[in-house]
C-alpha cells in the first residue's frame, strides 16, 4: 500500500515553525481582492492616491500635497510592489535616504510622464513613473504569454503607428541617457546603460494609465547613477512587442525629458567591503572554479570580484554566484541578474585563468546593518555583521 | 488590536476583523501557498488562492479560535494550494514523497480521526531538528535547498536527517514503534 507523506500530513495543524516571506506577490492586490470579494472596499485605495500625488506633482503650487500623499503611502506600494511586497521601516527610511521624488511632470503630444520616485546606487537606478496617455488611448495589460512592453525605445527596424501603416523607426530616437559633466562646463554627454522596463500591476487595464519602473544599470561603470552632475532620460515613445509579430505597435509618441539627477551625500558611507578570503566553489554543470576575493554590498549592488578557471563552454561567462544575502531576521534577499565587467573579458575565453567582476542587484533595497551572511554558490557562508 | 477582538469582529461581519488578520498573516499564507504553487502558475493566480483562503476564514469564523488562527489559516492554505496543483495535473515536487505500507499495518486499520492521532504523534517523537526539516519540506513544501539556507546546515544533512524522519515515520506508522 501506497501512501504520500505529505497527505498523511494534511490533517495536521502547524504553528510552531516560522517561515521566512518568500512570495512575488501583491499584498495590495490580495486585500483588495478580498475586501471586494465580502462587499468591503479596501481602506486605502493606493491607486487613486497614487493618481492624487501625479496631480500634485504636476502642479508646482502643489508640492506640499505630494510630500503629504508620501507619508501615506507604504514606499514599497509606491514603487508599485516592484520589489516584492511591503517595505520595513528600515527600507522605507533607506529608500528616502538614497531616494528622490519629483515635483514635475512631462507633457508632450497629449501624453503626461510623471516621475514618482527614484531611488539609486552608483550603479543602479529605479525610476517609478505613470503615463497617462491621451483619453481614448488603451495602454493595455499585456501578459508574458502575449508579449511586452518595449523599453520606451524604438529598437525595432519598423513599427505599425496608430493609424496602422508601417514606417521605419529612426535610430536617433532611441531611449537616451545624458550627464552633464558641471565640473568642466562641458554639454552633454551619453551615458552607457543597460536597462529593463517592468509593467506595474493595474487595476483597469481598458483605461489610459500605466506605471512602470525602469530599471537602469551602469555598463562598465561608465554611468555613475547616484553622484555629482546634473542626468537627464529622455524616451520618444511606447510601443507593445506581441510574439509572433516581427514588428512592434505603437502607443504613443513624444520627446519626454525627464530630469533624474540625484545626489546622496552619503552614499559612500551606504558601502560594505568584505574579504571573501578566496573562497572557492566548482560549478559542476560547466566545470569550472570561482575563486572570489572581495565582495561590495550597497543597498541596490553587490559586486564580485573573482577569477575564474574557464568553462568547458565557451558560451557560457563563469559566474561569480548565485548570491543570496541572509538577513538577521531569516529575511533572504536574491540578487536579481548579473552582469559582467565587459571589459575584463576576451572574446573567446583564453586557456588560463580569467579576472571578472559581476554586478547584481537585490530585488529590494538592502539595509546593509541587518544583513547577517551572505550564501554563495548555494552552501557557502560568509559571515558579515 | 487582538486576536480574540479581530475574530469577534469577524463574527459580526466587521471587515476590520479580516483586515487585522491580512494585515498580520498575508505574508505567511502567501508563503505557503508559493511554495506549494511556485512556477506552475501566474502570481495573479497564486494571489488568488491567498484571498480564497482568508475569505474561507471570513465565512468560517466560527472555526477561529484565538491563538490557533495561524495554523488554521496555514492548513487552509496547504489545502487549497494543494487543491489547486492538482486541478492543473501537478504535483508537489518533494523528495520520495511516498510511503510504501503493508496492507496490515496499523495505520491502515484506523479510522480517520485515529489516523490522524497517530500521524501527529509519529511526527512529534521525531528528534526536534528531524521534525522541523520533516514539516518544513513534506508539510510546507520547501525545497531542500532552501531549508539548508534557512536552517544553515548543508543539503546533505537535510537530506539525511528527511531520510530519518521517513524512516522513523513509517516504522511507527506500521506499529512498530510503538
Amino acid at each position: 500500500m501506497e501512501r504520500k507523506i505529505s497527505e498523511l500530513l494534511d490533517g495536521l495543524s502547524v504553528d510552531d515553525i516560522e517561515l521566512k516571506s518568500a512570495y512575488m506577490m501583491s499584498t495590495h492586490r490580495i486585500k483588495e481582492k478580498t475586501m471586494g470579494r465580502i462587499g468591503a472596499k479596501n481602506k486605502v485605495n493606493l491607486k487613486w492616491l497614487g493618481r492624487v500625488a501625479a496631480v500634485a506633482a504636476v502642479l508646482a503650487t502643489m508640492t506640499v500635497t505630494v510630500f503629504a500623499a508620501d507619508t501615506v503611502f507604504n514606499e514599497g506600494a509606491l514603487f508599485g510592489n516592484f520589489f516584492g511586497m511591503m517595505l520595513s521601516d528600515k527600507q522605507i527610511e533607506l529608500v528616502g535616504d538614497i531616494g528622490r521624488t519629483f515635483e514635475e511632470s512631462v507633457t508632450s503630444n497629449g501624453t503626461t510622464i510623471t516621475p514618482i520616485r527614484a531611488v539609486a546606487d552608483e550603479d543602479h537606478y529605479f525610476l517609478h513613473l505613470r503615463v497617462e496617455a491621451p483619453e481614448g488611448v488603451v495602454l493595455p495589460d499585456v501578459s508574458e504569454e502575449d508579449g511586452y512592453y518595449y523599453d520606451f525605445e524604438n529598437s525595432k527596424s519598423y513599427y505599425y503607428n496608430v493609424n496602422g501603416s508601417k514606417v521605419p523607426h529612426d535610430s536617433n530616437r532611441r531611449m537616451k541617457l545624458q550627464y552633464e559633466f558641471n565640473m568642466y562646463g562641458e554639454s552633454l554627454h551619453n551615458m552607457g546603460f543597460n536597462h529593463g522596463v517592468t509593467v506595474l500591476a493595474d487595476d483597469d487595464p481598458t483605461d489610459n494609465v500605466k506605471e512602470f519602473v525602469i530599471r537602469l544599470h551602469s555598463e562598465s561603470n561608465l554611468a555613475i547613477f547616484n553622484g555629482p552632475g546634473q542626468k537627464y532620460l529622455t524616451f520618444y515613445g511606447l510601443y507593445i512587442q506581441r510574439w509572433g509579430q516581427y514588428d512592434g505597435q505603437e502607443l504613443l509618441t513624444g520627446v519626454f525629458n525627464i530630469s533624474i539627477g540625484l545626489n546622496d551625500e552619503n552614499r559612500e558611507n551606504a558601502r560594505l567591503v568584505i574579504d571573501a578570503d578566496d573562497l572557492s566553489y566548482y560549478n559542476e554543470e560547466y566545470d569550472f572554479t570561482v575563486t572570489l576575493h572581495e565582495i561590495t554590498i550597497t543597498p541596490l549592488t553587490i559586486t564580485l570580484d573573482f577569477t575564474s578557471t574557464t568553462p568547458n563552454n565557451t558560451y557560457i561567462f563563469a559566474k561569480g554566484g548565485p548570491i543570496q544575502l541572509v538577513m538577521k531576521d531569516g529575511s533572504i534577499v536574491e540578487a536579481m541578474e548579473a552582469y559582467y565587467d565587459a571589459a575584463a573579458h576576451d572574446w573567446p575565453h583564453p586557456d588560463s585563468i580569467v579576472g571578472v567582476a559581476d554586478y547584481s542587484n537585490f530585488k529590494e533595497p538592502v539595509v546593509l546593518e541587518d544583513i547577517d551572511y551572505i550564501l554563495v554558490g548555494g552552501e557557502h557562508i560568509i559571515d558579515v555583521n | 488590536m487582538r486576536e480574540e477582538k479581530a475574530i469577534q469582529k469577524m463574527r459580526d461581519k466587521d471587515p476590520d476583523g479580516l483586515r487585522f488578520l491580512m494585515d498580520r498573516y498575508i505574508p505567511y499564507v502567501s508563503t505557503i501557498v508559493w511554495n506549494i504553487l511556485r512556477s506552475a502558475m501566474t502570481s495573479e493566480d497564486a494571489e488568488e488562492v491567498v484571498s480564497d483562503v482568508f475569505l474561507a476564514a471570513w465565512n468560517q469564523a466560527e472555526e477561529l479560535i484565538a491563538g490557533k488562527v495561524k495554523a488554521w489559516l496555514g492548513a487552509v492554505a496547504r489545502h487549497k494550494a494543494k487543491n489547486k496543483l492538482r486541478q492543473i495535473g501537478q504535483e508537489l515536487p518533494l523528495e520520495e514523497d511516498v510511503l510504501i505500507l503493508a496492507d496490515d499495518s496499523l495505520i491502515e486499520r484506523l479510522e480517520r480521526e485515529e489516523e490522524r492521532r497517530l500521524i501527529r504523534q509519529a511526527v512529534d517523537r521525531l528528534e526536534p531538528k528531524d521534525r522541523e526539516i520533516f514539516l518544513r519540506h513534506y508539510y510546507f513544501a520547501q525545497q531542500v535547498s532552501e531549508i539548508s539556507r534557512e536552517m544553515r546546515m548543508p543539503e546533505s544533512t537535510v537530506k539525511t536527517r528527511l531520510r530519518r524522519g521517513r524512516m522513523k515515520l513509517k516504522e511507527y506508522l506500521t506499529g512498530r514503534d510503538l
